[in-house]
């Protein structure tokens, strides 16, 4: 691997925590340093050389610019004003110096925090907290034009951070505790993947079936909408619906600055994988030798990607015609239950007070023969299910 | 010689279609005549002064609407075919329609318009939407800055303004709107009942619970009421007949609801196109509900707005997660109010009333569909 690859092997974080507007699960993958707050205008682009990725969370409790989070020797920290009515723009202001103004927290894999009124769970990678190893795992998928960053991307881990940040007691505000995560499907040891990483739609349908370099080890971080806006030079404007559906994650900033924005409210229930990824190269030239392997792979084994509603299940189609999962055009990440996971928002989740829980807990109450205990529902009926998808079109002139 | 009118089809329930293709029907009614198809249940409210408009009205019965959409189609050469939303027809009744005239005239797509609202992507994929309105459309036109877009055709998208049923400079002055529905001088919660005739229940169930919720708190009536004494500040339903469930005293009726819109400190309705745009125009908060429709995409919408807006559309899904957002979106207007209530009140309102200033994307989209039938050499 070049040392331009390393280069791009700097700490990379997953966020996750509930939007409180719309009830979404918001999870974007981001590289520190990130700046939170509750006006995305006023945070920061960079600090120093180093560019943020932003975020703002519609939190009245939160101040404009509340925390920064940040690597210091291959270690995720928080920091925050000491002085709460201070924000982090009056800190970063003060005259008296940024070290005596802030307070840091370390923050470890799976920990859970609150910002404002907002719990929040941080995955770090595996990569960060070991230092030296790769992201990917899969180095045959590993270019060195994927991993090479921008002239703006941030500076790898084992950059001095910008700000100088003395050790400093823990804060009431900003204290952690191990947790389990918000979200059950994310495993702790979710491999983590860069935004650069994120694929493009490509508009030539005659690359449907290339595959894309990546760095993906779990199909399921691709299905992140934040990811799939979030490709530098992609100047889109905020919520701009060019990209993946749902998604309401938008990019800005300085042009080739890795700057994920992300808005608390936008739909980020899209649960199902990319199938068929595509190779980035098709679109400027031939795809890579690579892809071409990994092409010959889903034609030999059928679609990754985990389908269904009720069940979820491996896809196993062959090809994306007429699959009711892959758009026509150019889009792969299309989910015809989009929908439905906005309206039973907590579908799939299995934490206590949540329905999947009571559902478990009284799966006999489900049982059609109760008396033979046999479930008359199987996943058979579901996949027939979705083949009636199309039978209620053009039925009703009193639709709108 | 006069020019060949224009057939515009806007078919659909509620009042998104109806609205919208007579946004567009009236401005183009003023140099020519145009017919504008309409099914909508709720076609007897509205009316309009341009003579050359012609307002032709469907049922819901799917054969005979089909027959009869397919009737006024063939039955003169139209200038022009505007299509709202579905480009194969609300029933698949224009593709034979524009399969044949295609294949009678090779450029009669040019004479073609998609106003596309956003679809189901479902939808778009079963038809081969995109594929269709390559073969049969020259010009595909987006009503909205935001809008959502599931189509992705060749042609090229082409976005307006929002489009709306009067241009700013029309609009009524509030104070003319407050005395014609003899309103109170005082705050005004407006839940606007849209939607399908069978939601209509939920708006007057959901007016008399704000008018309860409203009427015991002691912030919006400092300390409570008497028994059955309305609020000082009003909460109106805006329907065009009285839902079930909402007390006579609290219902309104008047077209277009713009009109009425800036009146209020926050509206209350579902998350479709009108209402969402209309209140955008105002500048008047929006607390939606985002309704299943089997081609619309309401809850996208919310969502959009919710993150452009910041916070001047706030969703919600029942009556009291309503109730709670209505009551947050008047805290500034109660907290002020522990002045005299006629000096905070007459205070409040004088300074609430502008002039809304919004450019009407129906006008834009006429000047786009003249200059597609210029550049062909149609009109």
């Amino acid at each position: 691997m070049s040392g331009q690859a390393k280069q791009g092997q700097g700490m990379k974080i997953r966020l996750v925590w509930k939007d409180a507007c719309s009830g979404a699960v918001r999870k974007p993958v981001l590289t520190p340093p990130v700046a939170i707050g509750a006006d995305f205008e006023q945070l920061p682009e960079k600090l120093g050389q180093r560019s943020v990725s932003r975020i703002a969370i519609a939190d009245d409790t939160l101040k404009p610019f509340h925390a920064i989070l940040m690597e210091e020797k291959g270690q995720l920290i928080a920091i925050t004003p000491k002085d709460p009515s201070q924000s982090m723009a009056d800190v970063l202001r003060s005259p008296a110096g940024v070290a005596n103004a802030i307070q840091k927290q370390s923050l470890n894999n799976g920990d859970r925090f609150q910002l404002g009124q907002t719990p929040m769970t941080v995955q770090v990678s595996a990569v960060a907290q070991a230092t030296a190893a790769p992201v990917e795992t899969e180095p045959a998928e590993t270019e060195p034009s994927e991993t090479e960053p921008s002239d703006a991307s941030p500076a790898p881990s084992s950059a001095t951070p910008e700000i100088p940040l003395p050790p400093q007691p823990s804060s009431d505000e900003f204290s952690t505790r191990p947790t389990k995560l918000l979200d059950p499907d994310l495993d702790e040891d979710d491999d983590m993947i860069t935004a650069n990483d994120a694929p493009e739609a490509d508009p030539n349908p005659a690359n449907a079936f290339s595959v894309k370099q990546t760095k993906l080890l779990d199909p399921r971080l691709d299905a992140l909408p934040e990811l799939a806006d979030a490709s530098p030079g992609k100047d889109a404007a905020v919520g701009d619906r060019a990209g993946a559906a749902g998604a309401g994650a938008a990019v800005a900033g300085a042009a080739g600055a890795e700057d994920n924005r992300v808005m608390a409210g936008s739909m980020a229930k899209s649960k199902t994988p990319k199938a068929f990824p595509r190779d980035e190269a098709g679109a400027a030239g031939a795809p890579s030798e690579r892809s071409s392997e990994k092409a010959e792979e889903n034609a030999k084994t059928g679609c990754d990607r985990q389908v269904g509603f009720l069940f979820k299940r491996r896809c196993g189609r062959l090809t994306p015609t007429g699959c009711p999962y892959c758009r026509q055009n150019n889009s792969h990440d299309y989910d015809p239950y989009e929908a439905d996971y906005f309206y039973y928002e907590h579908y799939g989740d299995y934490t206590v007070g949540h329905w999947g829980s009571d559902y478990y807990a009284e799966r006999d109450r489900y049982y059609y023969n109760r008396d033979a205990g046999r479930m008359d529902f199987t996943e058979a009926d579901a996949a027939s299910f979705e083949e009636e998808f199309d039978n209620d079109y053009e039925m009703d002139m009193g639709a709108s | 010689m006069d020019p060949k009118p224009w057939l515009i089809y806007a078919l659909g329930g509620g009042w998104g279609h109806l609205t919208r293709g007579l946004a567009l029907a009236r401005l183009a009614a003023r140099q020519r005549p145009v017919h504008l198809l309409v099914n909508s249940p709720y076609v007897d409210q509205v009316h309009w002064d341009e003579p050359k408009l012609t307002l032709r009205r469907g049922g819901t019965e799917l054969n005979s609407t089909r027959a009869w959409v397919q009737a006024i189609f063939r039955e003169r050469d139209w200038g022009a075919w505007i299509i709202d939303t579905f480009p194969r027809g609300l029933g698949g009744e224009l593709a034979p329609l524009l399969e044949a005239a295609l294949a009678a005239t090779p450029r009669h797509r040019q004479r073609c318009v998609l106003i596309h609202r956003d679809l189901n992507p479902d939808y778009v994929r079963a038809k081969q939407l995109n594929t269709f309105v390559d073969r049969h459309y020259g010009l595909v036109l987006v009503p909205g800055d935001r809008e959502a877009t599931s189509l992705t055709p060749a042609t090229s998208l082409q976005r307006t303004p929002p489009w709306r049923i009067r241009n700013a400079a029309e609009l009524p002055h509030p104070e003319d709107i407050r005395a014609q529905l003899s309103l109170p001088n005082a705050p005004l919660v407006l839940v606007c009942a849209t939607g399908n005739a069978d939601e209509q229940h939920h708006f007057g169930d959901l007016t008399a619970t704000l008018a309860t919720h409203l009427a015991q708190s002691s912030l919006w009536s400092e300390g409570g009421l008497p028994e059955g004494a309305l609020p000082k500040g009003a909460i109106r339903c805006l329907a065009p007949t009285c839902p079930p469930g909402c007390p006579k005293a609290l219902w309104l009726s008047h077209w277009p609801a713009l009109d009425c819109l800036s009146l209020a400190q926050v509206v209350v309705g579902a998350a479709g196109y009108n209402l969402v745009q209309e209140c955008e125009a105002v500048e008047v908060p929006l607390v939606a509900f985002a309704f299943r429709r089997r081609y619309d995409r309401q809850y996208l919408r919310v969502q959009e707005e919710s993150i452009k807006l910041q916070r001047r559309i706030t969703f919600v899904r029942d009556n009291q997660e309503a109730v709670a957002a209505v009551l947050r979106q008047l805290q500034p207007t109660i907290t002020r109010a522990s002045h005299p209530v006629s000096q905070f009140e007459s205070t409040r309102i004088a300074s609430s009333f502008h002039v809304p200033v919004y450019v009407n994307g129906a006008a834009i989209a006429l000047d786009k569909i003249l200059q597609q039938l210029q550049s062909e050499n149609l009109i």
